[in-house]
């Protein structure tokens, strides 16, 4: 944990990725650890790289979903209601079928550890798991979290920014390279390499960067109609399409 | 007794021909003639209300043609104008208008087949149902090759513009579209409902598969719509082909609701049909005399027919169309039925005081089609019932109708004593003709060679009435053909008798 | 008669085609029953104008339907600048909806800049725990 004029800074790992936790003034007592705890226990459930994790057991077909416990449930359950609000652009089963929540479980535990941070006093403050960020308040200075974009050509610039609010707190952003193809594709026709979402909260911004990913052209304009969004998306010939707030 | 089957006289003023049975209706026939002497006057002023009344239907049939054609035509217009004509500049746009231009015709057509069976008055009253019947299922053909040709041109189209092959296109939107599913679904539907009405007539059909033909449609209709919102463009909003669209499928929705649904509904609970009396009238017919009230407002014209549906547990499910087989009163209707199927044959068994629910009255077998002020009524079996009632009903001047029954034997000659009555009063000719048919010819043998023109004279400058079995309606047509009657003239009633 | 009638009605369908062909051809425009009927400005070959508020005139697009759906784009410009974009469009639940000014295609010099000096933390595409040693973020998160 770093301490500055900034604020505090805290970065630990979970989920295979790093998660960075920035405040703008003290931690309150215990929040950061609540946080991890967060962390840590949906990761233990739901860990598809933990062999003894609830979820491998069920993604391998070694437990029945119906017969998993609660919280595996309505985590399923949530995650199909995506799956049917984005049109299948969004699913949490694999091409063959078996289940995969790994889409939802990095939203979630970002969501539960903002409530965890509410419930520990803390206002001001932006959470950044693994890419995705769901911020609270103001920094230091007063003056809004600001997101820097990762540049989808060249990772180690920024492509744009977003000044968060009240009304977009939640950046969600889903890419094809980092982790090769990790959202499964529907068509080849108009991919994108990277999207952006911005949207009231993070589970929203994350599905729907996923959806958009894998659902190209119709994903984004069927997300634009049903949800307040900003979104930038690029494709692999280097073109963009960007709601107002990414145009200079 | 005047005997004048094959007369030379021009127009004779009464020619009451009753072979193979006793004639005693020519002299009172004759007396009528006497009495009622052809006024020149009257004479002009029917014909001429006549020929006015033809006009007016030939506007109305002029004007429905028009505007079916030019609905269809307007679909493809606004496509056209709303950009779809710049498409024509590479093949796999051009190749993908046609399917879009194909859809929209099938569409139009679906929307004008359905107004068409939907019992408009205005369309019964200017094509007839029956004609409205048969065009419907004439467009019906041309909207499933229409759907087809759609489906092909456009896998064929999305194909050219995308490089692929049609069939990775449907594959590709089948796995990736709910509502392209639903669409190849109610594609399917319809062939399958097209091609089952062409292979069979719908006499062939008993009711009930008939019935569920026409509720497949309905489902092919509602699995098409998603299609038609998410990828058409149809409804897109700021056009003029979304109001276009919505003008066509709230009409073609609230015409069917209000004639085949409200209208019945409203007619059976204001006229409160009863039946009153069932009277055999041969060996298998019987005429099933009906009570109710105010029913003059059901504006019911002897020749007309209705949608009969008897309220006992066994029959209220199904409709039948008959014909009346009398001028009704305000309080009475009155329908002669030959036994042909189950259900008609329990229509012999009901019981005084069954409840009927009715629907129409439906078609062209009346006086509202006459066209000149002579009239020549022929019917042959039950379809003399029809026959009766427009004689009863229809105006003409003594002298100027002629009446020719036909059947097979004397037992068939359904209400000759009431069609003898009627001619002895009004002044028309009776002509009866008994015995096996003489070939494919509408005689019986010891007519043979006979022609309608033989039978009466002046038939050519005379509306023609014909109602009976279907092949024999056939042959009468046919040789109406040969005389040279034109074909405004001639009436024939194929939906119910 | 039924060759009479049925050439008034071939004619009456010839003229209606006749027009839409010609208004197709002719503007490549979109019937839009929104926009203001007042056209001032002459149309491009892409589009047509269609009406005019204020000094900025907006053009309306053809309409492009592909297999999911349609799209048409109204594009108001004023002063040679491009101020609005508006999305007509079918794609999506079947809700046929006006999007006022949604994903827009956008070069990339047009793109909002990131301004470093205001940047608290960076979204991207998820990164492996080994991978965020080297990422930006991992550079903001040293910075403190």
């Amino acid at each position: 944990m770093t301490v500055s004029d900034n604020g505090t800074r805290h970065v630990f790992t979970s989920m295979g990725t790093a998660v960075s936790l920035a405040f703008a003034g003290e931690a309150p007592a215990g929040a950061i650890a609540a946080v991890e705890n967060v962390f840590r226990a949906l990761d233990d459930q739901f860990s598809l790289y933990k062999p003894q994790s609830e979820a491998t057991a069920v993604a391998h077909g070694g437990l029945q979903i119906t017969a998993a416990s609660r919280r595996m449930q309505d985590t399923y359950a949530l995650a199909d209601r995506w799956r049917i609000a984005t049109a299948d652009a969004f699913t949490p089963h694999r091409p063959d079928g078996s289940i995969d929540l790994s889409g939802v479980v990095k939203a979630i535990a970002i969501d539960e550890s903002g409530a965890a941070l509410r419930a520990h006093g803390a206002s001001d403050w932006c959470l950044n798991a693994g890419g995705d960020v769901l911020t609270s308040g103001a920094q230091a200075d007063g003056m809004p979290w600001v997101v820097g974009v990762v540049d989808p050509a060249d990772r180690g610039r920024l492509l744009t920014q977003f000044t968060c609010s009240t009304a977009y707190p939640a950046v969600a952003t889903s890419g094809v390279t980092e982790r090769g193809e990790h959202v499964w594709r529907q068509d080849d026709a108009d991919r994108f390499v990277q999207v952006t979402v911005v949207a009231s909260d993070i589970i929203t911004a994350d599905v729907l960067a996923t959806a958009i990913l894998s659902g190209g052209r119709t994903a984004l304009d069927r997300a634009l109609t049903r949800w307040p969004l900003e979104v930038i998306a690029a494709n692999a010939s280097g073109e963009y399409l960007t709601t107002p707030a990414f145009r200079a | 007794m005047t005997t004048s089957t094959l007369t030379d006289s021009p127009r004779p003023a009464v020619a009451t021909a009753v072979s193979g049975l006793t004639a005693d209706a020519a002299g009172s026939a004759g007396v009528a003639c006497a009495a009622g002497a052809p006024d020149a006057g009257v004479l002009s002023r029917l014909g001429a209300f006549y020929r006015a009344q033809s006009a007016r239907r030939e506007r109305r049939h002029d004007l429905l043609t028009i505007g079916g054609w030019s609905l269809v035509a307007t679909s493809i217009a606004l496509y056209l104008a709303d950009g779809g004509i710049t498409r024509f500049a590479t093949l796999g746009g051009a190749v993908t208008a046609i399917g879009i231009i194909t859809g929209l015709v099938a569409t139009a057509l679906m929307c004008l087949m359905l107004v068409l069976t939907a019992r408009v008055p205005v369309i019964d009253r200017t094509l007839g149902q029956d004609r409205a019947t048969t065009l419907h299922a004439q467009l019906g053909r041309g909207m499933v090759f229409g759907l087809l040709a759609h489906g092909a041109f456009l896998m064929a189209g999305y194909a050219l513009e995308g490089k692929t092959t049609p069939v990775a296109t449907l594959l590709d939107l089948w796995r990736t579209s709910t509502d392209f599913i639903w669409a190849c679904v109610a594609l399917l539907m319809f062939a399958g409902v097209g091609i089952s009405s062409m292979v069979a007539l719908r006499r062939k059909y008993p009711y009930e598969v008939w019935m569920g033909i026409h509720l497949t449609t309905y489902a092919a209709i509602v699995a098409s719509l998603p299609h038609q919102f998410s990828m058409s463009g149809l409804f897109a909003e700021g056009t003029l082909a979304r109001a276009f669209w919505i003008a066509m499928f709230l009409a073609t929705a609230g015409v069917m609701l209000a004639f085949r649904v409200i209208a019945p509904i409203i007619a059976t609970f204001t006229h409160r049909l009863t039946v009153s009396r069932v009277v055999p009238v041969g060996p298998d017919a019987v005429t099933i005399e009906m009570t109710g009230r105010n029913l003059d407002a059901l504006e019911a014209r002897g020749g007309h027919w209705l949608q009969w549906r008897f309220l006992t547990p066994a029959l209220a499910l199904q409709p039948h169309p008959f014909s009346l087989s009398a001028d009704p009163t305000d309080s009475t209707l009155r329908i002669t039925v030959r036994n042909l199927g189950a259900g008609s044959a329990r229509l012999a068994a009901l019981q005084p005081g069954t409840k009927v629910a009715v629907e129409g009255p439906y078609g062209m077998f009346t006086d509202a089609s006459r066209t000149r002020e002579r009239v020549v009524l022929v019917g042959a079996g039950i379809g003399i019932a029809p026959v009766r009632a427009l004689l009863e009903s229809t105006r003409f001047a003594p002298g100027d109708a002629a009446v020719i029954l036909r059947a097979s034997t004397p037992d068939e000659l359904y209400l000759l004593d009431e069609v003898r009555a009627l001619c002895a009063t009004k002044g028309a000719s009776l002509q009866v003709l008994v015995g096996p048919r003489a070939g494919a010819s509408w005689v019986p043998r010891s007519y043979a060679g006979a022609h309608l023109t033989d039978l009466v004279p002046w038939a050519t400058d005379a509306d023609l009435y014909v109602c009976g079995p279907e092949a024999w309606m056939d042959a009468v047509l046919r040789n109406a053909d040969e005389c040279g009657i034109p074909a405004l003239q001639i009436h024939d009633e194929r939906f119910a008798w | 008669m039924t060759t009479r009638r049925n050439s008034a009605a071939l004619l009456a369908s010839a003229g209606i085609l006749a027009t839409g062909w010609s208004i197709g051809t002719a503007h490549g425009q979109t019937l839009t029953t929104t926009v203001p009927a007042t056209s001032t400005t002459s149309g491009t070959t892409a589009g047509a104008a269609s009406g005019t508020t204020s000094g900025a005139t907006t053009y309306t697009g053809t309409r492009q339907s592909d297999r999911w759906g349609s799209l048409q784009v109204t594009i108001t410009v004023a002063s040679g600048k491009i101020t609005n974009v508006t999305y007509t469009t079918t794609a999506g639940d079947g809700k046929s909806l006006s999007i006022e000014a949604r994903a827009t295609p956008t070069l990339k010099s047009e793109v909002l800049a990131a301004q470093s000096a205001q940047v608290s933390t960076v979204s991207g595409a998820t990164y492996t725990s080994t991978k965020y040693l080297t990422s930006l973020q991992s550079a903001i998160d040293q910075m403190g």
